[in-house]
């Protein structure tokens, strides 16, 4: 069927969005652009939000969506933080992340890259993409411009790079 | 036996028509569209706080149904509102909020912030899946400082310098594109909203007519309706109205209101 061009589409992100491990840590990495059919409605968009001190997350998808589910994983986590008394890990975030993700799944679009780093398993990456699978990689990317980015992946990666080659 | 007594009204929707309304649209019959206010709202942060913008044009598909209408909204004292789509889920969601924002600062006694408005707007909006169509640019000065945010129809929300919304607003983006920069002064970001304004105007159809402007900063606010008329009607005849012959009067009868008497009931019974 032919598209045609809808600027009442909902506001959904065209979106690369990456995460990388790394001897230390991780990075993540993502581009700015939101996108209402083919309208730019943001071109200075923040996909990387804030969960924790500690660990971030990636959102690519419905924006609507992504931000009412990192707004609640936040609030969640903050609750969880004060029961336990410690930070929270990047297990329990992606884990929270997870089961919003696929509880939900007929009613949300969203995939994200949960990433940040805890003193017991040090830089971890969690990518949690449509259905609300949860899998732990060592480098994530997402969005859909993330075909682009298999092959260099899967050329330019290797394990224990430097701060510097990995946001190279 | 059908019954033949009409049963009060339910409330809710009521389905009687949805089937004629299926086989008439099986047959053809395009259904009537949604009617929404085509516009132009813009917004930006300046040194001292904010200044929003709006056109007053109120569209019902090609007919101007109001030719100055009001889209900048009250939400508290130090924050306001402007509206884009549908004119009715505009007016609804930020009245309801306004009411909700004035209810917590009781609760809490201090100034509302601009966070506050931003959330509860968006969780409501959410809730409903985009079918409130609403498109909000919603600006203010709080204790933390001047905020700028974007509200679209499905819940989300951007944070930013400078927006525009409605069906002009790519006209209005080109213009705050190309002469925006941080720390405006107070004249220069009115200047500016009102040439957005007025591309917006221009060049879009279904914004039109005046330019409101609402500039926002610590403690103080400058509501400026019609700050610019850029549209007024060129020709105004000045015999006015004039009518043909009417019709001819035969008789005239004035019958006046009885007079009411007001009769003072018993005391009140207390038990």
């Amino acid at each position: 069927m032919d598209q045609k061009v809808d600027l009442n589409a909902p506001h959904s992100m065209g979106t690369t969005i990456i995460g990388v491990t790394y001897n230390g840590g991780v990075v993540l990495g993502a581009d700015s652009r939101t996108s209402t059919g083919v309208y730019v409605a943001n071109r200075a968009s923040d996909k990387i939000t804030q969960l924790t001190d500690n660990v971030y997350v990636c959102r690519s998808g419905s924006a609507a969506d992504s931000q009412i589910v990192s707004d609640y994983v936040r609030y969640f986590l903050h609750q969880h933080t004060i029961q336990l008394g410690r930070p929270a890990t990047v297990k329990v975030a992606a884990n929270l992340v997870r089961l919003l993700s696929y509880n939900n799944k007929n009613f949300l679009e969203t995939g994200l890259i949960v990433g940040g780093w805890d003193k017991y398993e040090g830089g971890q990456i969690f990518g949690v993409p449509l259905g609300g699978t949860i899998v732990q990689q060592p480098f994530a990317i997402g969005g859909s411009g993330s075909s682009y980015l298999y092959g260099f992946f899967d050329q330019a990666w290797k394990e224990g790079m430097t701060k510097d080659e990995a946001e190279a | 036996m059908s019954s033949s007594l009409d049963l009060p009204p339910k409330g809710g929707f009521s389905f009687d028509l949805c089937r004629r309304n299926a086989m008439l649209e099986s047959k053809g019959l395009k259904a009537p569209t949604f009617l929404k206010t085509g516009t132009t709202i813009v917004g930006l942060v300046f040194q001292d706080g904010v200044i929003l913008g709006a056109d007053t044009r109120a569209t019902e598909g090609p007919i101007v149904a109001d030719k100055n209408c009001e889209k900048i909204h009250y939400m508290a004292p130090n924050i306001y509102c402007c509206g884009a789509g549908t004119a009715a889920d505009t007016e609804a969601v930020t009245d309801m909020v306004s009411s909700q924002l004035q209810l917590h600062r009781y609760h809490t006694g201090r100034e509302s912030r601009v966070v506050t408005a931003l959330t509860l707007l968006k969780k409501h909006l959410f809730n409903y899946q985009g079918h409130v169509s609403a498109a909000l640019v919603l600006g203010g000065v709080d204790v933390t400082g001047p905020h700028l945010h974007t509200i679209y129809p499905h819940g989300s929300t951007d944070t930013l310098p400078f927006a525009t919304m409605g069906s002009g607003s790519l006209a209005a983006m080109s213009v705050f594109e190309s002469k925006y920069k941080e720390s405006l002064s107070r004249d220069e970001g009115i200047q500016l909203v009102v040439e957005a304004i007025s591309a917006g105007i221009f060049n879009d159809l279904g914004s039109g007519s005046n330019v409101d402007v609402c500039v926002i900063t610590k403690g103080h606010k400058d509501y400026l309706r019609n700050h610019l008329l850029p549209n007024p009607r060129t020709y105004v005849n000045p015999k006015g109205f004039t009518f043909p012959k009417k019709t001819e009067v035969l008789l005239t009868k004035i019958t006046p209101l009885k007079e009411v008497e007001v009769v003072e009931g018993d005391a009140m019974e207390i038990a």
